[in-house]
């Protein structure tokens, strides 16, 4: 299987040093980030973790205050039309004009868009069960939703943004829809870079992810690559001990007695000899989830 | 066991009356900087004439006190918004039509208080302050309840407005001693007890009537008005929507002209409806001769309704009064440039038509008055009592064009610098100049009331040259910056140059014409004349400012 992300290609999205403070809140800290071209990507945080101010820089809405950005090579805030002509993207609040009808909102966004592909939006649409004459603010959330997604989409953009694409969107959908196409997206060779704070949808449609918290990156890796180096590992010592000891890249432990169970960094061959070098064999070892690795990082 | 609930009912009111406050204290501002700065150029322009007869001065009275019930209640009725918003709150009906009454009466009110008072201390016009004040309060207590009443539908709403409209101008026409909207017989100075205890009731109906809406708003009842079909409802095909957009340029200007075309050609249409209907119903009592005053009054008052038309137009989302540039709009892959150039493009077109309809009107009510009472109430008129008479001997028929070309200047450029202050999206930076604006207004005012009455004496040519420089430098400093960011390039600066000299040429041509070639209004009027030309750099610069934060 090729590498979704060679090293070789230049970064779609290549943030570097990037500090960002409203008032005294400092929303990113020096944040350093860069998105390969292909696959999806998906930044993970908790809310107010500085997910949408780090994707508004990315969409030239924001300044950075220090530091650089750059999509597909270019500044996003000297050179909106270069970069903004080639991303779609889905906000948060959906935030559409209430006033205009699915149509019309699809007539207007075709004029931005040069590379606006009709009858894949007419396919979307269908999909979709818009009506073009109904009008946005009588659009309950989920088709609200749809029709953001459809703008987005039908332009068919190299880069796809979406922040925090689930909301609003009923389980079924989020399943059918949103792997859908975010799978067809990467599979052509686009990118996808989306937000969220429900881990389980990251885990099963992102290649790569970051974790952000507290405005701070405080990780990136592909998702093998985390499965793959957060395990939990039970350990049994030969007698029984008040306090466990120490092993190396543990980030919580629980347990009593002679057994006790760590929330370790590390692959499994690497704690299993840290293990044995404190004097414990190692009785259970299990790759975490998405979401377990997300909150013993961020509660070490 | 059931667990007691204590609603804190002071706490309650204290809080809706927070919250309405905090919707509408920059509103109730702008408003109030609008009804003093329409008043006080009306009054400062007449002052030099000599005191205004009664019969004018109380015509002038109860038409500004309409034009300012126009912007405090629409302001007011911005800040209540629908009451669907409390109604998960644990507050009974009655306490919801009360907090949706009350508190934008009593700004109503509070507002025309101080306008009177200012304009009583500043130009001694005598106009009585308690009388109108409770009137106006009462009335937006009616446009407030039949709102409610009328439901959402906007035809329902219209039509309501229009009746409580009717009702309460008799009514104001009956307390000012009869007679109709423009000849007053008498100033209401003194509220007697019954007068009060009339207001009083039809404050309790509004109440009534309110309190009864919301209630039937709250059970989710469709409003009686609702089930009357107000228009058929048009078919349409599948498929039937708009066609494609040339370029994303027009598709922007559609966008922009969608949401805020047609609002200055309506205020337009709102005054020439009410002078036409009046006028073919005999209200006036110089019919030919009021419509041509009133035409000339609209076309002074534009500059003023532009400035305020502007602080509206230009916020990014207009329907939900929002000036922050939000991430639709920050993200179409456009310049900057061509966004705030689509919004600037809507508003001249704006501007174009309902300068079109002024001249006509002027043109259909100068014809009227010629036909009826020959040339010198034309020429009186037209000169502005004799004043501009210099003008008009040596410039001949090219002297309309001169007024219809002043006009058109002097609304434009309030309009669109007002724009492009809001394009920033800074509330903060608003309200500074709003407020500086203000007192520079009152200042200037006071200053040439002392100097009409000889009380200052300052040599025209140092303010109008310094005044002169100042618009110069702004206007010189904005394109700099912009050309500096890469947001307009030399064709606009190019274009900007031009559009300023031949506004230069113009007046100058004019000033040479009677023969008026000192050097500092000469210098005023130049830089005067680069304010036109200033929103196309400040616009763009506002926006970036605001877009990429």
């Amino acid at each position: 299987m090729p590498d979704p992300f060679p090293s070789s290609a230049p970064p779609i999205i290549d943030i570097r040093r990037v500090t960002r403070k409203f008032d005294n809140n400092m929303a990113l800290d020096d944040v350093t980030l860069s998105v390969p071209r292909g696959g999806v990507f998906g930044l993970i945080g908790g809310n107010g973790a500085g997910k949408t101010t780090l994707i508004k820089h990315v969409l030239g809405m924001l300044k950075a205050q220090s530091g650089t950005v750059q999509v597909f090579g270019l500044d996003p805030v000297q050179n909106p039309v270069g970069t903004l002509g080639r991303i779609g993207y889905l906000s948060e609040d959906r935030d559409l004009p209430n006033w205009m009808r699915v149509g019309e909102l699809m007539r207007y966004t075709q004029a931005f868009f040069p590379s606006w592909d009709e009858a894949y939006a007419e396919e979307l649409r269908v999909a979709f069960d818009l009506d073009n004459n109904a009008k946005v603010k009588t659009l309950s959330r989920g088709q609200r939703a749809r029709t953001g997604l459809l703008v987005a989409l039908a332009h068919r953009p190299e880069l796809l943004i979406l922040d925090e694409p689930s909301s609003g969107l009923d389980p079924v959908v989020r399943r059918d829809i949103l792997g859908a196409i975010i799978r067809t997206i990467a599979e052509e060779g686009r990118t996808v870079f989306f937000s969220s704070h429900l881990l389980d949808e990251v885990e099963r449609v992102a290649d790569r992810v970051a974790i952000i918290h507290q405005g701070r990156i405080m990780l990136t890796a592909s998702m093998d690559e985390l499965k793959e180096t957060h395990r939990r590992v039970t350990l049994r010592f030969n007698q029984s001990l008040d306090r466990a000891p120490l092993l190396v890249g543990t980030l919580s432990c629980a347990g009593e007695g002679p057994e006790w169970t760590y929330v370790c960094r590390g692959e499994s061959e690497q704690l299993k000899r840290a293990a044995e070098a404190i004097g414990a064999t190692v009785v259970g070892d299990a790759s975490l989830t998405l979401d377990e690795i997300f909150v013993s990082r961020i509660q070490a | 066991m059931k667990a007691k609930v204590t609603i804190r009912r002071g706490v309650v009111a204290k809080t809706l009356l927070w919250e309405f406050w905090r919707r509408g204290w920059l509103h109730f501002l702008i408003a109030q900087v609008a009804n003093l700065g329409v008043s006080s150029i009306v009054y400062a322009s007449l002052v030099r004439s000599g005191p205004l007869d009664v019969e004018t001065g109380r015509t002038l009275h109860v038409v500004l006190l309409w034009i300012g019930f126009a912007a405090s209640g629409g302001a007011a009725l911005a800040a209540h918004g629908e009451p669907v918003r409390f109604f998960h709150l644990p507050v009974s009906n009655a306490g919801l039509a009360a907090t949706m009454l009350f508190p934008g009466m009593v700004v109503v009110a509070a507002m025309y208080s101080i306008t009177a008072g200012l304009l009583n201390a500043l130009f001694g016009v005598a106009w009585p302050v308690a009388g109108p004040a409770l009137f106006l309060a009462a009335a937006l207590g009616a446009v407030q309840a039949s709102a409610t009443a009328a439901g959402t539908n906007r035809q329902a709403r219209l039509a309501a407005w229009c009746l409580v409209g009717f009702l309460f101008e008799r009514w104001l026409c009956a307390l000012y001693g009869g007679g109709d909207l423009l000849s007053l017989k008498a100033t209401w100075v003194t509220v007697t007890g019954r007068e009060l205890f009339l207001i009083g009731t039809v404050v309790g109906i509004e109440f009534l009537v309110m309190m009864r809406s919301i209630a039937r708003e709250r059970r989710g009842d469709v409003a009686l008005v609702l089930r009357i079909p107000w228009r058929p409802k048009r078919r349409r095909a599948k498929g039937d929507h708009l066609s494609r957009f040339r370029s994303s340029a027009t598709a922007q200007f559609w966008f922009e002209w969608k949401q805020k075309g047609l609002i200055l050609p309506a205020i337009f249409a709102v005054f020439a409806a009410f002078m036409i209907v009046g006028y073919v119903l005999n209200q006036f009592d110089n019919g030919e001769y009021e419509l041509l005053h009133a035409c000339l009054g609209f076309g002074i008052g534009l500059a003023p309704i532009a400035l305020v038309a502007g602080l509206v137009l230009g916020h990014v989302d207009l329907p939900r009064r929002n000036a922050d540039c939000d991430s639709f709009l920050a993200v179409r892959p456009a310049t900057t440039a061509a966004l705030s150039g689509a919004l600037l493009k809507t508003e001249f077109a704006s501007v174009l038509i309902t300068w079109g309809f002024w001249c006509a009107a002027m043109a259909g009510s100068t014809t009227l008055l010629y036909a009826d009472q020959g040339s010198e109430p034309v020429l009186d008129l037209w000169t502005h009592h004799g004043e501009a008479a210099p003008y008009l001997n040596v410039m001949g028929g090219w002297y309309a064009a001169l007024v219809a070309g002043t006009c058109l200047v002097t609304t434009w450029t309030p309009l669109a610098l007002a724009t492009s202050l809001v394009l920033t999206g800074r509330q903060r930076l608003l309200i500074a100049v709003v407020a500086s604006g203000l007192a520079v207004m009152l200042l200037c005012l006071m200053f040439s009331v002392w100097r009409a009455e000889g009380r200052l004496v300052v040599a025209d040519a140092i303010w109008q040259c310094v005044v002169g420089i100042a618009a110069g430098i702004m206007t010189v400093s904005a394109f700099v910056m912009a050309a500096r960011r890469g947001l307009i390039g030399w064709p606009t600066c190019g274009a900007a140059l031009a559009g300023w000299m031949t506004l230069c040429g113009l007046a100058g041509s004019a000033r040479l014409l009677v023969g008026s070639l000192e050097p500092a209004p000469l210098v005023l009027t130049a830089g005067l004349l680069a304010l036109p030309v200033a929103p196309l750099a400040a616009a763009p610069l506002a926006l970036a400012w605001n877009r990429h934060r």
